[in-house]
């Protein structure tokens, strides 16, 4: 039905999606109006990311597992001290509002009626991945980095280990140490704080025996 | 993948499965969506255009660019008179993703 476009038109084409046009860039301000009025669907999963609205990777089994798990390890361990969000936006710049999958932020959690948390509210950052690792390592580590976000942790669910970021800089961060499930890291607000890589891990066998369904 | 899952069994180390290589996709805009976006979030002077569900931004014309395009629609208009309309820097709706957005700097009738 559709004809064949001319070579010069269809690398026209192809420019355009591989980004050459000037993309107009949102700012927070203008990205947080576009969810007010209901642009985006309420299902509908995407952050902001130096001014570009990108679409948020579908969440799988291990990963949903894993943020449960590090919410709940997070919340027992830090209690008062901390405010743990889970996949809830944080203010980075102007340009960039992400929502990673859990954030330990400074109490009380009112002090966030009127803005999301910014760098210097923030602990820690950690993004949990499977699929996403390598734009997690690549592109929002070095963002985490400039935006003085003093910790970042990555748990990496494909080799079950996590990948400790410290020491954020213009280049990047300056320190990264990894861990194997069944080392211990600990955090850089609260160096006491120490939390075994495993217990945010989802486990690799199930123990959770259904109950038998009573006959009707 | 059920070879892989027998290997790591054989081997008594957990499945390793290869993922799937994820890459972050913009989100695309339609046509609607970006007059819905012109509900005061994006100043109404500015100047851009809807290109596949992106919203791009059209620089400024330049003094040779400005005046040959209005050269242009002033001889069209001249040539074909009542036959056909010129409209001079409006939007042409393509699809659903791709119109070529107004602009408002004093040129358009």
């Amino acid at each position: 039905m559709i004809a064949e476009l001319p070579t010069e038109v269809q690398s026209q084409r192809d420019a355009m999606r591989s980004g050459t046009l000037p993309l107009r860039l949102f700012t927070a301000k203008e990205y947080q109006r576009m969810a007010e009025v209901g642009l985006f669907g309420e299902d509908e999963r995407v952050e902001l990311i130096e001014g570009r609205i990108v679409q948020m990777a579908a969440k799988n089994m291990n990963h949903a597992i894993a943020t449960k798990r590090a919410n709940r390890c997070l919340m027992k361990l830090l209690d008062e001290r901390a405010v743990v969000g889970v996949q809830d936006p944080i203010l980075l710049n102007d340009y960039s509002e992400p929502e990673p999958d859990v954030v330990l932020a400074m109490p009380p959690d009112d002090r966030y009626l009127d803005h999301h948390p910014k760098p210097e509210e923030i602990f820690l950052v950690l993004e949990i991945a499977e699929t996403s690792l390598a734009y997690d390592r690549n592109e929002k580590c070095p963002l985490f980095a400039q935006n003085g976000i003093r910790q970042f942790c990555l748990l990496n669910l494909q080799t079950r280990e996590l990948e400790d970021y410290r020491e954020p800089g213009p280049d990047g961060y300056r320190s990264k140490r990894t861990y194997t499930a069944e080392e211990s890291f600990n955090l850089v607000a609260f160096p006491k704080v120490s939390i075994k890589v495993s217990e945010l891990l989802p486990p690799l066998k199930t123990t959770y025996v259904p109950s038998k369904r009573r006959k009707q | 993948m059920t070879t892989a899952s027998k290997t790591a069994k054989q081997q008594n180390t957990p499945a390793l499965r290869p993922a799937p290589k994820w890459k972050p996709t913009l989100r695309r805009f339609t046509v609607e969506e970006v007059y819905m976006n012109e509900a005061g979030i994006l100043p109404e002077d500015e100047r851009i255009e809807l290109i596949e569900g992106e919203i791009i931004v059209r620089g400024k014309q330049g003094p040779q660019q400005a005046s040959c395009s209005s050269r242009i629609s002033d001889l069209l208009r001249q040539l074909l008179g009542q036959r056909a309309q010129v409209r001079f820097q409006l939007p042409v709706q393509l699809n659903d993703s791709s119109e070529m957005v107004y602009h408002r700097n004093g040129v358009n009738e």
